[in-house]
């Protein structure tokens, strides 16, 4: 490993085989499941590998495993805003409740258009191309060693962008869509504590993922709860109104 | 006492702050708020104006304010102005807007609508102030989280389809705009001491940027042109233009396909400078993949706009013809493209706010009488001033002699076919003859849809318009009349801080 953390290379491939789950598996139950570990493992290589800022850094993707459930759940189940203005105790609803509501629909649903066969030896494909591009890219230039990257991280990094992607354009519901926008953050958030080569660069490159968690958080809070009661349905191919 | 430069700065950035503000503060004084967002962004255009006119070309103005670096050379101040002149005629129309959508929407709440369209305008103010390339970044995105406010203001079924299609689209392009700041952050060479933050453009472009890995660079590049190309409305990445064009409020429309698309724009700029500059002022690779993508903008909006369509969409599609024909001229390169590229960015924001402005005020006066938006038909009988400045609005926008876009597009058909015979190339051939067949057909698409729109029967009688309702919109005309004669040197000299910003364009800072 170019990082010379073997513990930290492992817990990195560990994530790209962690987006393979999600990319592949066919529920949205199991796609949270292996998002949330993605995150803590996330939260891991971001504890083992910055200095000074890393619990802070780290609070980001251990704060979206702990609450994702709750959030993709609000959006699933229609009319819960009315229900959690009477709720008394809104930490038990949100960590409780809603998940448990929300957990059938998502166990009855298949999440992708394409057969998991496919998605997997597709997304294999992906990952391949991830670490060839990064790897030709990151090549040791003649010279100097001043060039020099992590190129398993670099190359992790563009695997996991390109596998969000793929789920993104796959998945048959907005909840899964979403999962594809958050796998593609976690190699944003990779890329900016790992592959940054300035160390001083890397505080304003976390600070962008400050904002991108924001925008996150925008669209699971408001636009996917409020979409899903404006067309009654959480399917892909009923947000297609909008035409021509 | 004179202010300085930064000084202005500051009040062109922070006014539509105060404004944001003042929409919170005075909430339960709704006309109050209305007027303060007119004279908030009045304020800023004016200052704008101050700052262009007192721009000399060196050095350029560089201060630090909390902690973040802010640039001004004559490409952010041509580009200031640009925010400015466009959020000005749009801030006019919200007021019409809101008084339409009280009795109109359910959830209405002008509070909300006036918040968001300050801080849309505030955000995208710092784009062009900015020096450092990851703000620039975050600026970029910070537009996205507050437009996305807007274009779901009514929150209705459309509206709410429109904002999601286009939060999902622009955030996922824009991770890619990211990983290509992120290349460029790892292209830098270590062992190279720089006169400040290298991800400062001031400090790269000005520092030993020959010594950047040149592979990352181009990668870099690339990636940058698919993130913020996104955002600017790039075939094939336009897909949320215009669903969020059409279902946005008409003053939201008009920043966004005016300002907006152009903001990302000036992203792409300041990259393509660093790229060239790097690769020792070889320009083939930019040059290449900005002319293959302008082409394939233009040749995606055609057949768009030459079916039948509602007319919000059809002017969507418009941004994505523009959006091509200004990536065409950068492709085209050399200073009588680039001049011509620039000018057009001012012409098509000119022209695009005037046509969504104006069609947004048409609209709602047939809403207001129960016509449906697919029975607005012969304007220039019931709504004879609106319709004048659709019409010429329409013409100026499909390139028609003597309005302002005639003169941007013959400027950058003038370079592409000098630069077609300099190079005795077949591709510059080619793609010169593409870009004539695409806005001729671009033409006749748009002319169909006018004269449906303004000349068939009208469905009620005339209408007396109030002028003073329909201010902005006029200056609006005028500004594109007298760019279709000339490029005005007075109040401010236009000219020469187009040919300020193609000498940037090309070599960086002149220090």
């Amino acid at each position: 490993m170019d990082s010379g953390q073997p513990l930290v290379g492992i817990l990195i491939f560990v994530m790209v085989i962690m987006a393979l789950g999600i990319a592949t598996v066919r529920t949205i139950k199991e796609m949270i499941q292996f998002y949330q570990i993605q995150s803590l493992i996330l939260a891991l290589v971001t504890l083992l590998t910055q200095q000074g800022l890393s619990v802070f850094v780290a609070v980001l993707p251990v704060g979206l495993a702990l609450s994702i459930q709750a959030l993709l759940a609000r959006a699933t189940l229609p009319e819960t805003r009315r229900a959690e203005q009477a709720e008394r105790n809104l930490w038990h609803y949100w960590f409780q409740t809603l998940p448990n509501q929300a957990t059938p629909i998502w166990q009855g649903r298949r999440a992708a258009r394409s057969q998991p066969l496919f998605r997997l030896l597709l997304n294999l494909g992906f990952t391949a191309g991830a670490y060839a591009i990064a790897f030709s890219l990151a090549a040791p230039q003649s010279g100097s060693e001043d060039f020099a990257i992590d190129r398993w991280s670099l190359a992790a990094s563009m695997a996991l962008v390109l596998l969000g992607l793929f789920m993104m354009s796959n998945k048959q519901d907005i909840i899964s869509q979403i999962m594809g926008l958050l796998v593609m953050e976690h190699g944003m958030f990779l890329a900016a504590i790992k592959v940054i080569t300035f160390s001083s660069l890397a505080i304003i490159f976390v600070i962008s993922l400050f904002l991108y968690i924001i925008v996150t958080l925008t669209i699971l809070i408001f636009l996917l709860p409020e979409l899903h009661h404006a067309s009654g349905s959480i399917e892909v191919e009923e947000q297609k109104q909008l035409k021509g | 006492m004179s202010l300085t430069q930064n000084q202005l700065a500051l009040i062109v950035l922070f006014t539509p702050l105060l404004a944001a503000a003042a929409a919170l503060i005075f909430r339960r004084r709704g006309r109050l708020v209305d007027v303060s967002t007119v004279l908030f962004s009045l304020f800023s255009l004016l200052a704008s104006i101050l700052i262009a006119s007192n721009h000399q070309p060196e050095p350029p103005t560089i201060f630090t304010f909390m902690r973040v670096d802010f640039y001004l050379d004559a490409l952010s101040v041509y580009f200031i102005l640009l925010v400015n002149l466009v959020a000005f005629a749009a801030s006019w129309y919200t007021a019409q807007f809101l008084a339409f959508d009280a009795q109109h929407n359910p959830r209405h709440d002008p509070t909300q609508f006036h918040l968001f369209f300050n801080l849309f305008h505030f955000t995208m103010l710092i784009v062009p102030m900015v020096d450092n390339l990851v703000v620039l970044w975050i600026a970029v995105e910070l537009t996205t989280l507050v437009s996305t406010m807007l274009v779901r203001y009514r929150r209705d079924r459309p509206a709410l389809e429109a904002a999601w299609k286009y939060i999902v689209i622009t955030t996922t392009g824009i991770i890619f705009a990211l990983l290509g700041t992120l290349f460029l952050a790892n292209a830098i060479p270590q062992y190279v001491s720089w006169d400040g933050d290298p991800m400062n453009w001031s400090v790269l472009t000005q520092g030993p940027i020959t010594e950047l890995d040149q592979g990352f660079v181009r990668l870099s590049f690339l990636f940058i042109l698919i993130g913020y190309g996104t955002k600017a409305g790039f075939a094939p990445m336009h897909t949320w233009l215009p669903d969020g064009h059409g279902e946005a409020p008409s003053p939201v429309s008009a920043l966004l396909s005016g300002v907006l698309l152009k903001s990302a724009l000036y992203a792409i700029l300041r990259f393509y400078t660093i790229t060239n500059l790097n690769q020792e002022g070889d320009s083939t690779f930019t040059s290449s993949i900005l002319l293959v993508s302008g082409l394939l903008s233009l040749g995606l909006a055609t057949p768009f706009i030459l079916k039948r369509n509602k007319f919000k969409r059809v002017l969507a599609y418009h941004s994505l013809e523009h959006m091509g024909i200004i990536t065409f001229g950068i492709g085209i390169g050399g200073e009588v493209a680039l001049f011509g590229a620039l000018l057009h960015a001012l012409n098509h924001a000119l022209t695009k706010a005037l046509m969504f402005l104006t069609f947004g005020h048409v609209r709602r006066e047939h809403l207001k009488r129960g016509y449906a938006e697919a029975q607005i038909t012969g304007v220039l009988k019931s709504m004879p001033i609106s319709g004048v400045m659709l019409a010429f609005g329409g013409l100026a926008l499909v390139g028609s002699p003597p309005f302002n876009i005639f003169m941007s597009e013959f400027v950058i058909l003038w370079a592409a076919i000098g630069r077609a015979i300099e190079a005795h190339s077949l591709g510059y051939i080619l793609a010169t003859v593409l870009f004539v067949v695409t806005i001729t057909l671009i033409f006749g698409g748009l002319v169909g849809h006018l004269s449906r729109l303004l000349l068939d029967r009208p469905p009620f009688e005339r209408e007396r318009e109030n002028l003073f309702r329909l201010a902005p919109s006029l200056l609006l005309l005028a500004l594109i009349l007298i760019f279709g004669l000339t490029v005005p040197a007075w109040p401010i000299d236009l000219p020469d801080l187009l040919k300020q910003s193609v000498q940037i364009l090309m070599g960086g800072p002149s220090l």
